[in-house]
């Protein structure tokens, strides 16, 4: 009776086997991919509010210990996986000492795969086996098909990692402000935005020498974070009552980071424009200011007709420095900055008329002998881009007392 | 054998097995373990090397499993002066009705289901020795003839540990037959009283034999038989295996033990597992069925060199390392 049943008996209990060690499986790989999405997730939350909050510094240190940490949890996630994988050899064994079958299974399986079917107690064996089915039941064995807290995890970090995200524009860092506030009438203050305080690499400097690539990268890395999640303001500073956009009625574009070398005379084009259209504007602040005319490289030629160079802001030109470049991308690229604006004198000073309504008089320097040219002030210098957001805290302006 | 059959079996040996545990324990108090060592290797078709000072029951114990059984029972005392004619029997010249003489073999004690070896190790090694064949081969041979042994066929061999002055100690070979070595410690004292009360009354206990005596051997011999049909997972070979080539090789043992386990241990352990399977009603051997009788199993079966004895190592300790570097090693 038994032992012509107990072919089926085998295969029933074969496939309950199978049909376990499937379900272990399938939940251990989803834990196994969901705690891979927790790891990701969190350690790309982490990544992010370095990138919106820290300094480069301390981001690319953040970054590194982030990555580590996220590698060693995925590298862990992984282990764990493969020790409580269950192979076809091993699913016997697991589900006996997992059920407390007390070895039948595990004795039943290998005696019949060995072909001892034909021993006196084998019936007995696959009777008590049968009669433990339940036991052993893929639902009491694997009582769910997901593993939740797996789940819950990777829910709460891709929800992080979304809130950071979402919120990335509201937690940059207020940029610093140089100079006073905007008095009635004054001068915008500079916004130096903390993507401009964090820009282009320093490597390729001869004296930023020993910036390591992987700094370079971390920068790179962070800046483009910062620019998917806050994009930079425009070139208009914050506050300044969109009168350039009324004004001109056209933003600047930002230039290319791999065309900033090769413009540095256009960022002392866009300069003079943009000082061209402030001086155009209605000024009540510019007085008694003695005109020292600067030559401008490239622009000599394209006098204003209040004698400044073209395109040369007056003396509460927000824009002394031109336009602001985009951070570099390439480890050699320098910034210009362009000392077009207008030097003035005030009133009393060397050549104070006081008048503000007088046009700019241009003296000759006296001491040189005719046709000896004048040294000429070097309007514009290469500097390498890690230095501007110094060079522009240095040249910032403040507003007149 | 269908299932149903098959557990009614398992179900028989578990009740003689019962029965005659607890008609020994009529007799014999406390000692569980140790008489529940020797009814198994007793139905795994071995025999069994009883240690233990004088007096706690030793002759006892093999008395009454004898009854119990109601099998045949010999007793030998153990002198520096027994010969091994003295075991197995000699051939005397006889004289027939018709005045013809000849020579005519007496067996001798061991000829008996169950034969008592007491303090074996008195005797010289040559009639130490002439109780080999008969516990491996079942026979023995007496001028050039061989003389079978009936089954079942059990020898109960003891030691005194403590008058060791004119001994001879068991020669390797001779411990390797043994397929226990038991242990009998110092009764506890709630055990002393009752043996007190027990021993010294009137009506002093007796056993009720179990088995017909008839059918004795017979049905002996059925269960021991069942004993062999116990299934044995590969995986539980493999822990086996281990287990013996551990004896030798694990870093205690390379440290303490000259000659580790034979594969006799291995036997051993295995039929020894699988009387406890069928005790437990299951008709398969596991890894705890082996470990439970790896100590008895391996403990007279290791060689222990002098570093051993300097350290005051035992063997009983050195098995309990390898169970333990086994179990770590367990997939």
């Amino acid at each position: 009776m038994a032992r012509s049943a107990a072919p089926d008996a085998v295969e029933a209990i074969q496939r309950q086997l199978r049909r376990v060690r499937r379900r272990r499986n399938l939940r251990e790989l989803q834990r196994a991919i969901y705690l891979l999405i927790a790891v990701v997730a969190a350690a790309m939350a982490g990544l992010v509010l370095l990138a919106l909050r820290a300094s480069p510094g301390a981001f690319a240190e953040g970054a590194v210990a982030a990555g580590g940490i996220a590698l060693f949890a995925a590298v862990a996630v992984l282990w764990r996986g493969h020790r409580r994988w269950v192979v076809r050899q091993g699913a016997p064994r697991w589900i006996d000492r997992e059920t407390r079958l007390g070895g039948r299974l595990v004795t039943l399986v290998e005696i019949h795969r060995r072909g001892e079917v034909a021993a006196p107690l084998f019936p007995l064996l696959v009777a008590q086996n049968v009669a433990r089915l339940s036991v052993w039941h893929p639902d009491r064995v694997v009582p769910r098909r997901v593993p939740r807290g797996a789940l819950a995890a990777a829910g709460s970090a891709v929800a992080l990692l979304g809130i950071v995200v979402a919120l990335g524009p509201r937690l940059v860092p207020p940029p610093p402000v140089v100079g006073a506030e905007r008095p009635p009438g004054g001068i915008e203050p500079v916004d130096l935005t903390a993507d401009r305080l964090a820009l282009a690499p320093a490597n390729g400097d001869d004296d930023a020498a020993e910036t390591s690539n992987e700094e370079s990268a971390a920068a790179r890395l962070q800046e483009g974070i910062r620019r998917a999640l806050a994009p930079a303001p425009t070139d208009e500073p914050p506050g300044s009552g969109g009168a350039a956009a009324s004004d001109g009625g056209a933003e600047e574009s930002r230039p290319a980071p791999g065309e900033l070398a090769a413009r540095g005379d256009e960022a002392g084009n866009e300069s003079s424009d943009r000082g061209a259209r402030v001086a155009a504007e209605p000024r009540d602040d510019a007085q008694g200011h003695g005109l020292l005319e600067q030559p401008h490289d490239g622009d000599d030629d394209a006098g204003r007709a209040d004698g400044a160079a073209s395109g040369a802001g007056r003396d509460l030109d927000p824009n002394l420095f031109g336009a602001p470049s985009a951070p570099g991308s390439g480890p050699n690229e320098r910034f210009a900055l362009s000392l077009a604006a207008r030097v003035h004198a005030r009133a009393g000073g060397p050549g104070g008329s006081g008048d503000p309504s007088a046009p700019p008089v241009a003296r000759p320097p006296a001491g040189l002998a005719p046709g000896q040219r004048a040294a000429a002030a070097m309007p514009r210098m290469p500097v390498p881009a890690a230095y501007e957001a110094v060079v522009r805290a240095l040249f910032a302006r403040e507003s007149p007392p | 054998m269908n299932a149903a059959v098959a557990a009614e079996a398992i179900r028989d040996f578990q009740e003689t097995f019962t029965a005659v545990r607890r008609e020994i324990g009529k007799v014999v108090v406390g000692h569980e373990s140790a008489v529940e060592l020797i009814l198994t290797a007793f139905f795994a078709g071995g025999h069994v090397l009883i240690e233990g000072v004088p007096g706690i029951g030793k002759t006892l114990i093999v008395r009454s499993l004898a009854q119990a059984l109601d099998l045949s029972f010999s007793r030998v005392q153990f002198t520096v002066d027994l010969m091994p004619a003295d075991i197995t029997g000699t051939r005397i010249v006889s004289e027939g009705t018709d005045g013809r003489r000849e020579f005519v073999f007496v067996p001798g004690p061991v000829f008996a289901h169950v034969l008592l070896a007491d303090e074996i190790n008195r005797a010289t090694p040559k009639t130490q020795s002439a109780l080999l064949e008969a516990m491996a081969e079942q026979q023995v041979t007496v001028a050039g003839k061989t003389y079978p042994l009936a089954p079942p066929f059990f020898v109960l061999a003891t030691l005194n540990p403590i008058e060791m002055e004119g001994t001879y100690r068991l020669p390797e070979a001779q411990l390797d037959r043994f397929f226990f070595k038991v242990v009998l410690d110092y009764p506890s004292e709630v055990e002393l009283e009752r043996i007190l009360g027990t021993t010294t009354g009137a009506e002093p206990s007796t056993v009720s034999p179990v088995l017909g005596r008839d059918s004795a051997a017979v049905r002996v011999e059925h269960l021991k038989q069942l004993v062999r049909q116990v299934l044995v997972a590969p995986h539980i070979e493999r822990y086996v295996a281990t287990l013996v080539r551990l004896t030798g090789t694990e870093d205690t043992a390379t440290r303490y033990v000259a000659y580790g386990s034979s594969p006799r241990g291995g036997q051993a352990l295995i039929l020894g597992a699988k009387v406890l399977a069928l005790l437990d009603g299951r008709p398969h051997v596991t890894v705890e069925d082996v470990d439970r009788v790896a100590l008895p199993a391996f403990r007279h079966r290791l060689v222990l060199n002098f570093a051993a004895g300097a350290a005051g190592v035992d063997a009983d300790q050195i098995v309990t390392r390898v169970l333990a570097s086994a179990r770590r090693a367990r997939p």
